[in-house]
């Protein structure tokens, strides 16, 4: 329609080319995520299998191989010559699974593939492929960067720009012989961005300096020990293997072998807590979900490693592990919304590696962000320490999918299953606060009593040892309001006030409370005449050696 | 159009492996005793000498079942992905993707001209964004790269193409192999595995093949007779057996020349022409070369050239290939040795 300035008038809206150039040079937010889009296309296509490569530890190499349904001539044809970019077919006739191993189905923009472009600055992709009976096949070459392909900013200050008919880059297509062996499709460069390089390389070099680049192993296990045993984050493990860490948390694969103790290590729980209703409501649902994952028969293959979600929770020795679950299952802004999930939760430690700490929202199994250590902004309670020990999953099987952002790493906070989502892990993730609290100040009170005991049995043995054995070293409760040693010289008899001697911080009261202590024992235990100071230094000293 | 030939199916070839290049490395693995060999090689997407050798004991994998003493220069972006899953290379150094040409005549000259080119050209471009200049820029890194890890024990020299399509002197094939040479300086002595398309030789090479070696067959009775017993010839032009008159000339002209203008001297273990599966002649010859007191180097030169005219090169049709049941049998056994190592890594 023609817009006059003078007159009302309405019309569709449009998007202006440019915007897709954002798409085809990097929207995500690390290299995981932008892998993670080349593997959900893997998925979608029924490959059994993706492999990448990145020509470890030079990194100038990359590649993404499945053996899936490849991508259609005419499906290039569409995204590089009539629709472009985004124009997705997958959903075409209300398609919600792939059609084999009962997956559903992640894509429905048609940019994935262009997650390359964030790693590289030119790709080649190759497809052999099975259309109605046909085969076919291809090879293709994307460049996205080059003398004579303008950058945004170049775009943008053109004079007469349009924003339309932007270039943003060149291909170039060749029809190949169809190869059974080689049905799939392909992606690889190895004109790989500096940028991803570097920072690759950056890490390892560090390990190198270390001597732990030699001794990189191979074997997923292995790679886990250095998240679960080495550190206390997995960004201490240097970029690559932060990278595979993300990877393999994020995509649709099962979690590691040992159901009974991927992602839940049962033998950490106590009796009571395996009786808990929440304890086998979540272990079924786990049991069921990597049932589910099995059945999708995908797999991962990154630098020969196959992976697996190592999420073992919890991965420490010594703390008091509870699982709780919670599900959601209605029809919200009159589409259906279904979700269900897993909070685990420690006291009083730490999550290992960090990153596990606060929730991984699932949509149809794939991560979308990294763990949310907020709880999806749970402002009731800013919690601190606590927020560290616990972490959970929410698995979305329907809905949602709406409020997926662009970058499929995020979601609209306002939308209303986003809202609904949030409001249920809200609710739950206060109850697990209050428990797990209660256990925490249990779980410390305890630790505290046992302190409490030794601390006055080395009192006991301190004063005794000063008093040369003159006095009988008694210990009860005299009330905080009074001194921390009672005398009865009648009787001979110290007593020592517990109340008045309790472990805490470090606090100037506690440190006053030891002084009066050891001044009460060299006065009264000093013959006349003699001096009080050194007694008195000699005892302040060994009690705030002994016991703080 | 394929991009590339099975070569799990090309039976000549793995003839030359288990006749030729094996049991030369293996003799020569033996001359070196305890050493680790360091192998170079141009192995293909299916690698089958690096499992050749690996089955046969003469490279062996560490602790973490890597192979670290070999380094796989792919020029094909999609193979040395599947070569970097098939054989675990080397930890540090990982496959060298280029064409072996652009890597080994790398220049920094180039780099220069190239960004002076892109710098003049109108607006403000970066030589950066140009996709080649960032070629050659990793080029350079990769030669770095390589230049780091020489020099090696054994190197398998079998790029595609041909050495001898174009007069030897301007083919870049040749130029690279020669420039290897510069790079094993450090080496005492190595293997060398050496094959080229031997069809559609240049004509401008048969007269520097016939000058090169007639110089030998005028300067030494015993190659002269030699030549007059084994090939019933006098001199270059009349040697009937084509494929022996080429491989005399090319050894003259342009291998031997490359070796000892660097000290080395040659020793030939086999010169072997096959017949690929397109049915065209390939020639792959197996010579050890090492250092001496120049003197004798002269000498044994003339005992390479004679022993050559004497022995070499065996032909190996495809039909020969395709039903040599020991070679088949042990292609066999090579294909599924590296399939158990397949699998091996296919879960960890």
């Amino acid at each position: 329609m023609v817009f006059d300035k003078k007159k009302p008038g309405n019309g569709d809206i449009r998007v202006a080319d440019i915007t897709v150039f954002q798409l085809s040079h990097g929207l995500y937010r690390s290299t995981a995520c932008a892998l993670k889009e080349l593997v959900n296309n893997a998925f979608d296509a029924n490959a059994t299998e993706v492999r990448i490569d990145t020509n470890f530890p030079e990194f100038d190499f990359i590649s993404c191989i499945d053996n899936g349904e490849g991508m259609k001539a005419a499906e290039f044809e569409r995204y590089f010559t009539n629709e472009g970019i985004g124009a997705c077919m997958k959903r075409e006739g209300g398609n919600y699974e792939t059609g084999k191993y009962n997956r559903p189905l992640i894509g429905k923009l048609g940019i994935g593939m262009m997650s390359m472009g964030q790693l590289c600055n030119s790709f080649e992709i190759e497809s052999h492929y099975i259309e109605n009976g046909e085969k076919g096949a291809f090879h293709a070459e994307i460049v996205l960067t080059d003398v004579g392909i303008p950058d945004e900013e170049e775009i943008v200050r053109t004079p007469d720009f349009k924003g339309k008919d932007v270039e943003i880059g060149k291909w170039v297509y060749e029809p190949i012989d169809f190869d059974e062996r080689e049905k799939g499709f392909k992606v690889f460069s190895t004109d790989v961005k500096k940028t991803f390089r570097d920072e690759m390389k950056g890490g390892m070099e560090l390990l190198a300096a270390e001597g732990k680049s030699e001794k990189m192993s191979f074997h997923l296990a292995d790679l886990h020990k250095r998240f679960f045993n080495n550190s206390k984050s997995v960004r201490d493990c240097k970029p690559y293997l932060e990278t595979i860490w993300e990877l393999e948390t994020l995509c649709p694969i099962p979690y590691a072998e040992g159901i009974d103790r991927y992602p839940i290590n049962r033998k950490a729980f106590d009796r009571s807590s395996k009786r808990e209703i929440e304890f086998s409501q979540a272990l079924d649902f786990l049991k069921e979900r990597q049932a589910r994952l099995k059945a999708y028969n995908f797999r991962i293959i990154f630098d020969g490693i196959e992976l697996r979600k190592y999420i073992q929770l919890p991965a420490v020795k010594g703390v008091i592990p509870r699982l709780y679950f919670f599900d959601f299952n209605d029809t919200v802004y009159m589409s259906k919304l279904k979700f269900a999930g897993y909070i685990f939760a420690q006291a009083s430690q730490a999550i290992k590696p960090l990153e596990l700490s606060g929730i991984q929202i699932r949509l149809k199994d794939v991560g979308i962000g990294a763990y949310d250590s907020t709880f999806l902004k749970f402002y009731e309670k800013i919690e601190t320490i606590r927020n560290r020990w616990v972490s959970g999953e929410a698995f979305v099987d329907e809905g949602l999918e709406m409020a997926l952002n662009l970058d499929r790493d995020s979601f609209n906070e306002h939308d209303e299953h986003y809202k609904t989502l949030q409001k249920e892990v809200h609710r739950k993730v206060h109850e697990v606060f209050i428990d797990i609290d209660s256990i925490g100040r249990a779980k410390k009170e305890e630790k505290n009593k046992e302190k409490q005991e030794i601390l006055i049995e080395k009192l006991e043995s301190v004063v005794a040892t000063h008093t040369k054995k003159k006095f009988v070293i008694r210990s009860k409760p005299l009330g905080k309001e009074n001194p921390p040693l009672r005398i009865n010289e009648s009787k001979k008899e110290i007593i020592i006030n517990t109340d008045s001697t309790t472990i805490g911080k470090k606090n100037a009261d506690n440190v006053y409370r030891f002084v009066q202590l050891a001044y009460e024992v060299a006065v009264r235990t000093t013959q006349p005449g003699e001096d009080v100071k050194p007694i008195f230094s000699d005892i302040l000293k060994t009690i705030l050696r002994e016991v703080l | 159009m394929n991009y590339y030939i099975n070569w799990d199916e090309e039976f000549p070839k793995h003839c030359v492996r288990y006749y030729g290049w094996f049991p030369a490395a293996k003799s020569y693995k033996k001359l070196l005793g305890d050493k680790d060999i360091k192998y170079f090689t141009l192995c293909a997407g299916e690698a089958l000498d690096i499992f050749t050798f690996e089955r046969g004991g003469i490279l062996s994998r560490d602790k973490q079942r890597k192979l670290p003493n070999v380094v796989i220069c792919e020029r094909n972006r999609r193979l040395a992905g599947q070569i970097y899953r098939l054989v675990r290379p080397p930890l540090k150094e990982a496959i060298i993707w280029n064409d072996i040409r652009s890597l080994l005549l790398f220049s920094e000259e180039r780099v220069r001209e190239k960004k002076a080119e892109i710098e003049s050209m109108p607006g403000e471009i970066s030589a950066e964004k140009s996709s080649e200049y960032r070629g050659l820029l990793r080029a350079k890194d990769q030669l770095e790269r390589l230049k780091r890890i020489f020099p090696f024990d054994i190197v398998n020299f079998d790029p595609c193409g041909s050495m001898l399509d174009t007069s030897f002197g301007e083919n870049d094939l040749y130029k690279s192999f020669a420039k290897f040479f510069e790079y094993q300086l450090e080496a005492t002595s190595f293997l060398l595995f050496l094959t080229t398309e031997f069809y559609g030789i240049n004509e401008d090479n048969d007269p520097i093949f016939g000058t090169a070696f007639n110089d030998n067959v005028t300067q030494h009775n015993e190659i002269r007779e030699a030549l007059q017993t084994f090939c019933e010839a006098d001199s270059y032009e009349t040697i009937k057996e084509e494929r022996k008159k080429n491989y005399l000339g090319f050894l003259k002209a342009a291998i031997l020349p490359a070796a000892l203008d660097l000290g080395w001297h040659a020793k030939h273990q086999g010169v072997f022409v096959y017949e690929n599966s397109h049915r065209n002649p390939m020639m792959s010859s197996i010579i050890e070369f090492y250092r001496e007191n120049e003197v004798r180097q002269s000498e044994e030169s003339i005992d390479d050239i004679l022993n050559v005219i004497k022995k070499w090169p065996s032909f190996i049709s495809w039909d020969e290939g395709e039903n040599d049941k020991k070679a088949r049998a042990d292609l066999e056994a090579v294909k599924k040795y590296r399939e158990a190592v397949r699998n091996e890594f296919r879960t960890s």
